[in-house]
Order: structure tokens, then sequence, then C-alpha cells
């Protein structure tokens, strides 16, 4: 911990605030629960729909399962930032550089604040009672204060559950979230999933088991991922060496000679400006991290706007966040009178790019786009039922690990390959044909009697043939039983079974297993 | 999250576009199919390893960015396309029902490797498979792991035929061990190729995740004692509750 103190007093304060459910906020008032989706899955609901057991990342029939009276909407990030919008101009009127994380979430450095409001906890008071003002008295907001953006994220989570401001003392970062989920950095977007459920089958869950490794122990065993965990949890985030002068930094501006009266033709030309920068950045192989949108119109009407993603920024989401600003700038009442002449971006952070990034072979490819219309298109052909994907389940039993699912309820743009180990499964090769429904067969000893496997789990005799689909084949190796009981707490789905490897006199190998004194084959290694 | 810059995977998936003429290959294949896999081409496996033969014959080109679809083969386990190092996201499978002829042609517009089993690929149907995989640079598939002669259909199956032979199982012996690994034979005959090529080969083939040393026969001998000692403490057990 002697580390993470010296590096912390270079790590600025920071406050965050985070409005829980927000993109349900955002939603004009409808009649009964609420379930906002974004990408088929559950992003917020509201507190009716909470109570009813929707949970965040739900698909849209569990989440109806759960509330089936519920109004079901598609996430608007456009009318989220404008939704937002009051919420940031009025927190910047008491503290001018507001820079936003995410529709519904912001954060402030503390340095100036502090020194002009006279303590933390007066602008934590502050912030939130001018919140409140906008919001209503008593509704829900997290605040946190911590050391650096990503101890102070999860500090305003932590307090949007409890609804009381956290702050936490400079250094301390490890100790207050000792015992945290892991998974909460997976939540504010510092770890990939991977790395989580890797830690958590290593038995390191908590942010203090993590805090308890070395710096370069991490490093070793998990790379940069694991470091920039590492010190998120250990309040230490901000990279200390990465950092570029703020001067050598790209900045673009547009003028229009005609003024301009609609969004569209603005973002038009910001997709411009964003590859233009995001390209001059990448061939010096730094990324953006936060930037500054600012727009003009004729009669000198501004917006300006800090925008802070810890992931850094693409092309898309700088034009993204352009999008939503404008559209939160020009619908709010009496803010805008004239044509847009100027639009400004310019990068106020950047950072070393350590492949975080996705789309880096450049997206989705020709054959994906072609792929992808053909399964359109032979979904109109076969029925949804008739194109699958496969998908890992998890299981002991070839059956069970991977299923083929209808294309119609998969999210095709969540790969997930690996299955996490299963003890008791039967390990490498698997088989490559297992039968679709059971397949019994007949495993006979050298008398031509049936063999068995005891309740001990011990054979009765030696196979020395086995009959598949009326074949008689003689066995040249095997191996085996092995036993297993699966899922012995529920009465309507247990299994008890031994399972027996066998090479037959072809060359083909199989997977056997014995139930209820029948053989069938589990599968084969075609 | 390092990023493995191996020199397949720097041929991004953008570049992988119809006008290849053949697709990559794993290096195992490389002496059976000296011309490579060829788009518009018919490969048929045969045997008892056919699965395995076509799953190691189209596995780098799956890899690298290229679709797959697997028709009316649902039997065919995941978990295999994955030892296989086969991309699941990049596998559909589909079922043709009713109408083979109709929903085939939306596949080979669709998907670069294309694999069926033996039955879709008969007579008539055959035919015009063979001239639309053609015309679309389709590499087709074909399974055949019926072992029984074709009647009447002396005509081989495909431009080439994989045929697996003296399989050998690696780590398992009688009532001991596990199945391991599989070698075998793949032997390539085709109308161009008068002799037969021949290739030793593993399927699936062997990578990092091998726990080949989980069980040798040291670590055997000791799960036998372990075995002995808890059935003679049972035994003791059952004795005593006698006396």
């Amino acid at each position: 911990m002697a580390a993470s103190s010296s590096v912390s007093s270079s790590v600025p304060r920071v406050l965050t605030l985070w409005c829980p459910e927000w993109p349900a906020h955002a939603v004009p008032s409808v009649e009964g629960p609420l379930i906002v989706l974004d990408q088929h899955r559950v992003v917020a609901a509201c507190a009716t729909a909470r109570e009813a057991g929707v949970r965040t990342g739900d698909r849209r029939r569990v989440a109806l399962r759960a509330c089936p009276n519920a109004t079901v909407v598609p996430r608007d990030y456009s009318a989220e930032v404008q939704a937002f919008e009051r919420v940031v101009s009025s927190v910047a009127e008491i503290i001018p550089l507001v820079e936003l994380l995410e529709p519904g979430s912001l954060c402030l450095d503390m340095r100036g604040p502090v020194r002009y409001f006279g303590g933390e906890d007066s602008v934590v008071d502050h912030v939130r009672s001018v919140v409140e003002g906008q919001l209503g008295e008593g509704s829900s907001i997290g605040i946190g204060v911590a050391d650096g953006r990503a101890a102070s994220a999860i500090a305003a989570r932590r307090s949007g559950i409890s609804l009381r401001p956290v702050i936490v003392e400079p250094g301390r970062t490890a100790a207050a979230f000792t015992t945290m989920n892991l998974r909460w950095l997976h939540a504010i977007g510092e770890m990939s999933i991977e790395l989580v459920e890797l830690l958590d089958r290593l038995g390191i869950r908590t942010v203090g088991d993590l805090a308890a490794l070395s710096e370069r122990d991490v490093l070793a065993r998990f790379g940069l991922p694991g470091v920039r965990a590492y010190r998120v949890v250990t309040g230490a985030d901000e990279r200390p060496l990465s950092s570029v002068a703020p001067s050598q930094l790209p900045e673009r501006e547009r003028r229009f000679d005609e003024p301009i009266l609609s969004v569209t033709p603005v973002v038009f030309s910001a997709r411009e400006l964003a590859s233009e920068l995001v390209q001059e950045l990448a061939t010096e192989g730094l990324v953006c991290t936060r930037m500054t949108v600012a727009a003009e119109t004729e009669h000198s009407e501004r917006t300006e706007r800090h925008w802070y993603r810890s992931e850094g920024f693409t092309a898309a989401a700088i034009v993204d966040r352009v999008r939503w600003q404008l559209d939160a700038w020009i619908n709010e009442p009496s803010a805008v009178s004239a044509g847009v002449i100027v639009l400004r971006v310019s990068i106020t952070a950047a950072r070393p790019d350590d492949g975080v990034q996705e789309g880096f072979w450049g997206g989705a490819s020709e054959a994906d786009g072609r792929a992808n219309r053909a399964v359109a298109r032979l979904v109109t052909l076969c029925g949804p039922e008739g194109v699958r994907v496969p998908l890992p389940i998890g299981g002991r039993l070839p059956e069970d690990r991977y299923g083929w699912v209808s294309t119609a309820v998969v999210d095709r743009d969540h790969h997930v390959d690996a299955l996490a180990p299963w003890p008791g499964s039967v390990v490498r090769p698997a088989p490559v044909i297992v039968p679709m429904r059971e397949v019994p067969i007949e495993v006979l000893n050298d008398r031509g009697e049936s063999v068995g496997v005891s309740g001990r789990g011990e054979i009765t005799s030696e196979p020395v043939s086995v009959v598949i689909s009326g074949r008689s084949r003689r066995v040249v190796a095997w191996a085996g039983p092995w036993p297993l009981i699966d899922r012995w707490w529920d009465e309507r789905r247990r299994r008890r079974l031994a399972r027996l490897q066998v090479v037959l006199e072809d060359g083909s190998a199989h997977l056997l297993a014995v139930e209820h004194q029948r053989w069938h084959l589990m599968g084969t290694h075609g | 999250m390092s990023i493995a810059l191996e020199s397949s995977h720097l041929r991004s998936a953008a570049s992988l576009t119809k006008t290849d003429s053949s697709l990559p290959l794993s290096e195992a294949y490389a002496e059976v199919l000296p011309t490579g896999l060829l788009r518009g081409q018919v490969v048929a496996c045969q045997g008892p390893a056919a699965y395995s033969i076509a799953l190691g014959l189209i596995s780098r080109a799956i890899a690298v960015g290229s679709w797959l679809a697997m028709v009316d083969l649902e039997q065919i386990s995941p978990e295999a396309l994955v030892e296989f190092d086969i991309p699941l996201h990049r596998v559909v499978g589909i079922s043709t029902g009713d109408d083979p002829a109709n929903v085939l042609s939306a596949v080979f517009d669709g998907f670069d490797v294309v694999i069926i089993p033996a039955c879709r690929y008969r007579g008539a149907l055959a035919r015009r498979i063979a001239q639309r995989i053609r015309a679309k640079g389709v590499t087709l598939v074909v399974i055949d792991d019926s072992n029984e002669i074709r009647a009447n259909d002396t005509a081989s199956l495909g431009d080439i035929e994989l045929v697996g032979s003296d399989i050998r199982w690696e780590g398992i012996g009688w009532g001991t061990g596990r199945l391991l690994a599989r070698h075998l034979t793949v032997s390539a005959t085709g109308r161009r190729s008068p002799r037969p090529l021949r290739s030793q080969m593993q399927l699936p083939p062997e990578n990092g995740t091998d726990m080949r040393w989980f069980q040798d026969d040291e670590t055997d001998h000791i799960n036998d004692e372990l075995t002995d000692v808890v059935a003679e403490s049972e035994e003791l057990r059952w004795r005593l509750r006698a006396v």
C-alpha cells in the first residue's frame, strides 16, 4: 500500500456524478413499468420493474417474463443527452469545467472547487443541491469523490445505491473498496469481462484481492489490461508517464460559409473532422481520451462541452458525441436563434493506444456483410428455427456443453467461444458427432452378455464388441468407466451415469454411456 | 491482451474477397492438396474420420475471415469446431427442410465454405450444386461417413476425395488411459491426380491447451493405488461392522 499512497499524491481528486437508470429518466412518462433496451439487452428500468426482478443485461424475453406489463422502449441517446443537458448546465453554472462521461454521468476536477467552496463536503453539498433542484428533491443521484476518475466512478455507483455521497480519503482507494466485487470495474468500463472472469477463476474476486498483489506480478501475468485494473483499484489510474502536452494535441475547426440550420449536415462534417483527428493521433500511436466539442451560431450563441471516455474515442464515438451535444443544444428552448457557422473539435488529452479499442482490423469485412445478408434471406426461406448458430452453454456431457440456437434470439456481436472449465467432463478431444436423439447400443463381453457398471463405478467385465445400429464391431481399446452424478440436487433433471471410451476395429472411437443399465452412444470421434 | 501478429492474421478479413482463387489451408494439408483449397471445388471426405478431415481442411479459411455454413449437419458438436480452432461466430447451421435446391442457392450466395452430408449431394441436385458453386466461387465439402459401397454410383463424389486410413489412437489402452490424440494418414485421389497423395497428420491438431501431462503413466499408478486404498478401507469398515 506504500506504493499507492506515494503515487496518489499526483493523482487529482475527482468528483463523479452518476444518475442511476438515466436511460429510463429520459423517456417521456409512460403508464406502468418501463424497460429500456439497447442492442436487445436491458440497460435501464424503472423502480417498479426492478422490484419485479428485471436486471441489467437481461434479454427482452427474460425481462418481460419478470415484468409482463412493462412498456419496452429502445434506447435513445440523443434524448438522454438532451434531458441531461439541464443537469450539466446547472452544475456548470457553479463549477465551469465539467466533463461528460456518458448521458447521465459527469465528472469534474476537485482542485479549484475545493478551494472556492472550502472543503470537499461543501462541494458535494453544492453539486447535490443544484442537481436536486433540476431533478426534484429526493431523486436518486450518486456522487462519489476519490483519487482519479475510475475510483470516483466506482464511488459514484456505490453512492447511487446507498443514496449517500461517498467520499474516499486520498490514498485509501483500495481500503475503501476492498470488499467490492471486481465486476464493478467492468460496469464502469475499466476492465473487460474476460479478465474479470479469469481473475474470478483464479480466486481474485474483490478489489482487495487484486490490490494485495504487486504491480510487477500483475503486469507479468495479465499484461497491460491487468495493470490498468490494478492502477484503478490502487487509486493511480492516471497513467503518470503517458500524458502528452496539450499544446501538441490536434484541433480541427470547420467554418461554414452558409449558416447551417439543421443538425445532420453539421454531423456530416463532424465525421470528416473526427476521422482526420483519429488518424492524426493514430500515426503517433495515440488515442484520444478527452475532447472538447464547441459550436457557434451567427448570433454568437455557443455550446461547449468536454467529453471523456477511458477506452478512448474512435471516430464514430466522436461523431456520436457531436450529434448528442448538438441535438440537446438545438432542442433547448431559446438557445439557438440562427444557423451554425463554426464547429470545433479539440483533443485535450491522449494516451498511447494499448490496443483496447475494438475494430483494430477494420471492423466488419465484406465476407461478414455477405454472410449476414445471406442469413437474413435464409431465415425467410427456412424459418427462424432452420438457421442456427453454435453457442457455448456449459455442462459435463457433450450434448450439454454447446448448443445450436436459432439465430433470431442470438446477439451476433457478442462472441464467446471458450467455455469455463467444468470439472468432471471428459477432456479434449471432444467427440465430433453428438447424436441428436438417443442411440441405443449394446456393449458385450466375450460370452456375448451385456457389460455393466456397478454402483461403485467398477466395470463388471471387459467389453469385447459394440453393436451400433445393428452393426457389430470388435473393441481394440477401451478406457473408463468414469461415473458422473449430474444435478443431484434436482429431482427431475438429475442424471447418474458412467462413461466409457472405446476404439473399434475400423479405427473409429466412441464415447459410450450407461444409464439405468442401458447403454447409449454419447458421441463419435468421426 | 497482447495482439498476436501471426502472419496469417495479417491478411485481414477485408482482403479476403471472392477474387482470390484459393482459400488459406493449414500446413498439414499442404502435401495432399498442393494446389491449395480452391474455390469452386468439391472436396469429398470419406471413411471413419471423415468429419475430422473436413474440419481440419477448412479450419484455417474460417479462422482468417471466411464464413462456414453447415447444411443439415446439426449432429456436429460445436465443441469440436472449437478444438479445430474454428471461430464459432462465423459458423451458421442450416436445415434445408423440404426445398433443398432453393435454400442451397441462397447459402452459396453468402458463404465461402459449405459443408453438406453426402445424402444431400446426389443425382440431379448434385449436378446443379456443382454448377452453382463454380459460378459463385464456393468451396463445397461433402462428408460421406457411410461405409457401404455406393450402389451404381461409381462416379466420384467430388473433384478431390480425401480418405483417412491407418487410424492410430494415442493414450488409450485395454482398460487404461484415455483418448489423447489421433494420428492418421490422409490420402487424396482426384480426377487430375493419377497417383494418390498421402500425408500423416494429427486430428484434431495439437495445441497449447492439451492436457497431456494430466494422465501420464505415473499418475495412473497413483490413481490405481488410491482406488485400492479406498476399496480396502471400505472393506475394513464392513468387516468391523460385522464384528
